[in-house]
């Protein structure tokens, strides 16, 4: 258990959309939003704002084969 | 006006898609993925949305849906991308000149070789048969239609998938004219790339097209430029659909595709198909009875051809009876359908044929019309 609220950052809006779509039924409050700057580090990035047990939500993550560039949690 | 010229593009479109353009242009203004702002991201998600409905309706990923301008384009990207020098192609003799002109343009600057696929109506095995013949050490990819854009007559692509991963060959398809009419699906059918328009049978706006990858496939680009992603790199995104897609979408054209895409849906498959072949196998019967008319398919059954009919006044030139019939208030198309292959080998490369293809939309009493006024034009 990790639990916290986390910004999950994706190379592209279209991950960051089809990660969306798998989470929402375990974390409805889940939010799409712009990467902070400091996070954003190479350019344009997409996040989800989600809170929750970032175990339980990379294991989720990790059987779709969908990339993500990082976690930082807030 | 009655509109026969849906293999070029369908007309009308539906209303939802009439719709869905004016909402489009009022609603979903903002440039999606390129801003964080509410605008930006309400159409980044109606695009992404579409884009899933497109990847379920045709057993893709959604990620590896890429957006284009015609089904031209996304042949261009399809056979450009593939191609390396040195690298050998083989397309089939029924090819749209999307196909041919790029792998024509590719060998004459001597950096791939290619050879044409003989193909027979109603003979699958022969079919295949004659795609594997001409299979090279260097055979990189194969590229056929699904259905002609002539003929109609529709390709063995089920067949012709499970060869070419046999072979480890990459399978390009050209969907064209099947789209929205016959099922597919890139799973099932082992197709790696498939190439289509949004236009036509999927009832979208001109200037909308896609191809989708299945897994594994990556392609070299045929443009860079701004994807949204990535921006401090200088090296194009090596991620789907971002490495494909440089520069705004055409999002509302795209949200029109999404609406035509739903239409056919509702409507399903299999009725758009048995409506349109009972049309033109209606057409079929009638002109076959005409003296002074020449047919070129005489086997035309359900699920070896969509819904196209072929003809000729004897006479006068396809192109010259198009017109006639233009003056009565028909459009259909004549000359050569930019597919010179196909006419050279039905001997039609002279005069071309008159093509009459339906919609959804086409009715049964707009058919009687037109094979009253047609059966005029040709008495005369």
């Amino acid at each position: 258990m990790f639990m916290g609220e986390f910004y999950l950052i994706f190379p592209t809006l279209t991950f960051t959309y089809k990660a969306r779509n798998i989470l929402k039924y375990r974390f409805p409050r889940l939010k799409i939003v712009p990467t902070p700057k400091s996070l954003s580090g190479s350019g344009c990035k997409y996040a989800i704002l989600i809170k929750g047990d970032l175990t339980q939500i990379l294991g989720i993550l990790e059987k779709t084969n969908i990339p993500i560039s990082n976690t930082v949690q807030i | 006006m009655i509109y026969l010229d849906n293999a070029a593009t369908t007309f009308p479109k539906p209303q939802s898609v009439a719709n869905s353009l004016v909402r489009g242009i009022k609603c979903f203004g903002g440039n999606p993925g390129r801003s964080g702002h509410l605008l930006s991201l309400r159409t980044s998600e109606k695009i992404y949305n579409i884009r899933e409905n497109i990847a379920n309706f045709f057993g893709g990923q959604t990620e590896n849906v890429i957006f284009t301008s015609n089904c031209t384009h996304a042949l261009n990207i399809a056979i450009k991308g593939i191609l390396n020098k040195g690298d050998h192609i083989i397309l089939s003799d029924l090819e749209h000149n999307s196909v041919i002109r790029p792998i024509f343009a590719m060998s004459k600057d001597n950096n791939i070789t290619y050879d044409i696929a003989k193909t027979f109506k109603s003979n699958k095995e022969e079919t295949i048969l004659s795609f594997k013949k001409l299979i090279k050490a260097n055979t990189k990819a194969i590229v056929c239609t699904h259905a002609s854009n002539v003929t109609g007559a529709i390709m063995p692509i089920k067949e012709l998938g499970a060869m070419c991963k046999e072979k480890n060959i990459t399978f390009i398809v050209d969907s064209a004219q099947s789209a929205g009419v016959l099922d597919i699906n890139i799973k099932d059918m082992n197709i790696d790339i498939l190439c289509t328009a949004g236009h036509k049978g999927l009832y979208g706006p001109t200037g909308t097209g896609f191809l989708i990858l299945n897994d594994g496939v990556k392609l070299n680009t045929l443009i860079e430029g701004g994807t949204g992603s990535l921006s401090v790199d200088l090296t194009q995104p090596d991620f789907s659909p971002d490495r494909y897609e440089s520069g705004t979408i055409n999002s509302v054209g795209i949200i029109g595709l999404g609406a035509g895409l739903e239409f056919v849906k509702k409507l399903s498959l299999n009725r758009i198909y048995e409506h349109e072949f009972q049309i033109c196998n209606k057409i079929y019967q009638q002109i076959g009875n005409m003296n002074n008319v020449k047919i070129y398919i005489n086997d035309f059954n359900k699920y070896s051809y969509v819904p196209i009919v072929i003809c000729n006044i004897n006479g006068i030139t396809s192109n010259q009876a198009v017109s006639i019939l233009s003056d009565k208030g028909y459009c259909v198309r004549g000359g050569l359908h930019c597919s010179p292959l196909a006419h050279k080998k039905l001997g039609t490369i002279d005069e071309g044929v008159i093509r009459i293809s339906p919609s959804c939309f086409t009715s049964n009493a707009e058919i009687m019309q037109f094979l009253k006024d047609f059966r005029l034009v040709a008495k005369k």
